[in-house]
């Protein structure tokens, strides 16, 4: 029997868990828990294998909790249960140590398969949840974000930098890009805060060493 | 006697001639204009040429001299710290100009812009916390049931309505995420507009990048949220009009204050009118403007017709900082 222990504040939904797993055979809910202390307290008393996890617990955060849980009970297993499908909170509830990470709405049979898989030691990532992994996981190679230099400029920032480099004035940079001087020393503050230069010089020096402008 | 009334007046007054020479006025007007010089050197002056006097005033005079007829009024002149409202009117062949300190009603006002964006943010907040964590539970609660339920009796019947209960489930999702992002709250506003980006560039044509170099946890909440929405307001801009391929998003803390740049590669605008013009496009505007006025920062636009548009907003920093 694999036994479970649900942590969620809303009591309708604890019981609504609770009454679809015990139609499992190979299930058995040892207890319901609506905050910390009720889980902590649960875990005395019973055996857990596998802790369902909502992440907003009242006031209480189940990130957190999930943290404390895996630093002092490494043998539980814990699956979030949560309303948040934002990629945030996946990925930090993986990182305090779940196992799985589910939606709210999930249906009875995914909530099966992931108690289940997980207890034979696997994970459980699936649908949505595996979309957000894979989306930030996509946006960090995004072909910008991976320049030669790792600092990212926009193309106005760029095109200032190399008019720059050439030597161009304030007045003059304005007008080759139509834009207002105002403008222009808005993108120059920007660039040397960004790349952590001093003046107008350390741009220049910037650009030539990255290879940003090509000096014939 | 008419000269008791002048100094007694609660406005700062000044009656030129029809020749616009000065010949009369009072401490108050003095005072406002923080022109600290004899009263008497100045009679007899033209008004046009006292450099200390608005422009504007300078524009309403010279319109009135030449008219000989009409009133001018100027609702709201900044003077420093100062707020004034200036008024003339051309009476007997004279032009009298009135001036009134508003800067407590300014502020007020200002106080009044805060509080009432602060008591939507409250409100919103509810309505999202009340959607995401009272009712969402008890459609997801409903749904396991159903669930339950159909396993149970191997009916299918019920499949279209545990269909429509998830599509209600993700749409209230949906809503409480756009009344109050959770995400801004619990990790932030760089993680928040992230978010933000990454949703986009998933669904829209443009694609957007962000930067950010700052220490922006350390930012009050309720700044973080502010800059937020004017990021959220700039960006959907640019999903909607700007038919751009590219969007940089910037947030970059400089020494004393925060600069903020939404640059695109769109069609620009080439009109600003169309802007104040167009109702729906002016609302978001108009709330733009007036967070941007409670964190004290000032937008600048640059833009022309298929060059792009982008936009600079500096927030001074001190003051937005979480002191508690």
């Amino acid at each position: 029997m694999i036994k479970v222990l649900v942590v969620d504040d809303h009591k309708v939904f604890r019981e609504g868990i609770a009454t679809l797993l015990e139609k499992q055979e190979n299930i058995e809910v040892v207890a319901l828990s609506g905050n910390k202390q009720e889980m902590y307290n649960a875990l005395n008393q019973y055996l857990v294998d596998i802790i369902l996890m909502d992440i907003t617990i009242g006031k209480e955060n189940g990130i957190e909790i999930t943290k404390e849980l895996t630093d002092n009970f490494s043998d539980i297993a814990i699956i979030a249960l949560s309303m948040h499908n934002e990629t945030n909170y996946i990925l930090e509830m993986i990182e305090a140590g779940a196992s799985g990470y589910l939606l709210k709405d999930t249906g009875s049979h995914e909530l099966c398969e992931a108690i289940n898989t997980i207890y034979n030691g696997g994970n459980y990532f699936r649908g949505e949840v595996a979309k957000a992994m894979l989306d930030r996981l996509r946006n960090k190679q995004h072909p910008q974000n991976t320049k030669k230099s790792n600092i990212p400029l926009s193309k106005r920032e760029t095109e200032v930098l190399k008019l720059i480099v050439d030597e161009f004035s304030n007045q003059e940079i304005a007008n080759e890009l139509f834009i207002s001087i105002r403008t222009v020393e808005t993108h120059k503050r920007n660039l040397i805060e960004k790349l952590d230069v001093k003046n107008t010089t350390g741009l220049v020096k910037y650009a030539i060493k990255n290879k940003i402008v090509n000096l014939d | 006697m008419e000269q008791t009334i002048i100094k007694g007046l609660p406005v700062g007054i000044c009656i030129v001639n029809s020749k616009g020479e000065v010949r009369c006025l009072n401490d108050r007007w003095f005072s406002y204009l923080e022109f600290d010089g004899e009263q008497e050197t100045l009679i007899g002056q033209k008004i046009l040429e006292i450099f200390w006097i608005p422009r504007q005033i300078k524009i309403g005079v010279q319109k009135l001299l030449n008219q000989k007829k009409g009133s001018f009024v100027f609702s709201e002149i900044q003077l420093d710290e100062l707020y004034i409202k200036a008024k003339g009117i051309y009476i007997d062949n004279s032009v009298i100009i009135t001036l009134d300190d508003i800067s407590v009603t300014k502020k007020v006002q200002f106080e009044s812009l805060k509080k009432i964006l602060r008591a939507q943010e409250m409100e919103r907040r509810k309505i999202a916390k009340e959607l995401h964590d009272g009712i969402g539970p008890l459609l997801s609660a409903s749904i396991l049931q159903l669930d339950t339920f159909m396993l149970e009796t191997k009916n299918e019947n019920l499949l279209s309505v545990k269909e429509i209960l998830e599509d209600v489930s993700t749409e209230i999702r949906n809503i409480s995420h756009n009344l109050l992002p959770a995400t801004l709250m619990d990790f932030g506003l760089v993680k928040a507009i992230e978010l933000l980006v990454e949703k986009l560039n998933n669904k829209a044509k443009c694609s957007f990048n962000f930067y950010a170099k700052g220490h922006f946890l350390e930012l009050e909440k309720q700044t973080s949220l502010n800059i937020y929405r004017i990021i959220q307001e700039l960006i959907n801009n640019v999903v909607r009009h700007s038919e751009a391929r590219n969007c940089f998003v910037q947030l970059i803390e400089h020494e004393e204050t925060i600069l903020l740049t939404v640059e695109d590669d769109g069609i620009g605008i080439n009109d600003f009118s169309t802007l104040s013009n167009n109702k729906r496009k002016g609302i978001g505007f108009r709330n733009l403007r007036s967070r941007v006025q409670i964190l004290e920062g000032t937008i600048h636009i640059d833009t022309a017709e298929n060059k792009g548009l982008l936009t600079t907003i500096e927030i001074p920093l001190p003051y937005n900082f979480d002191e508690t």
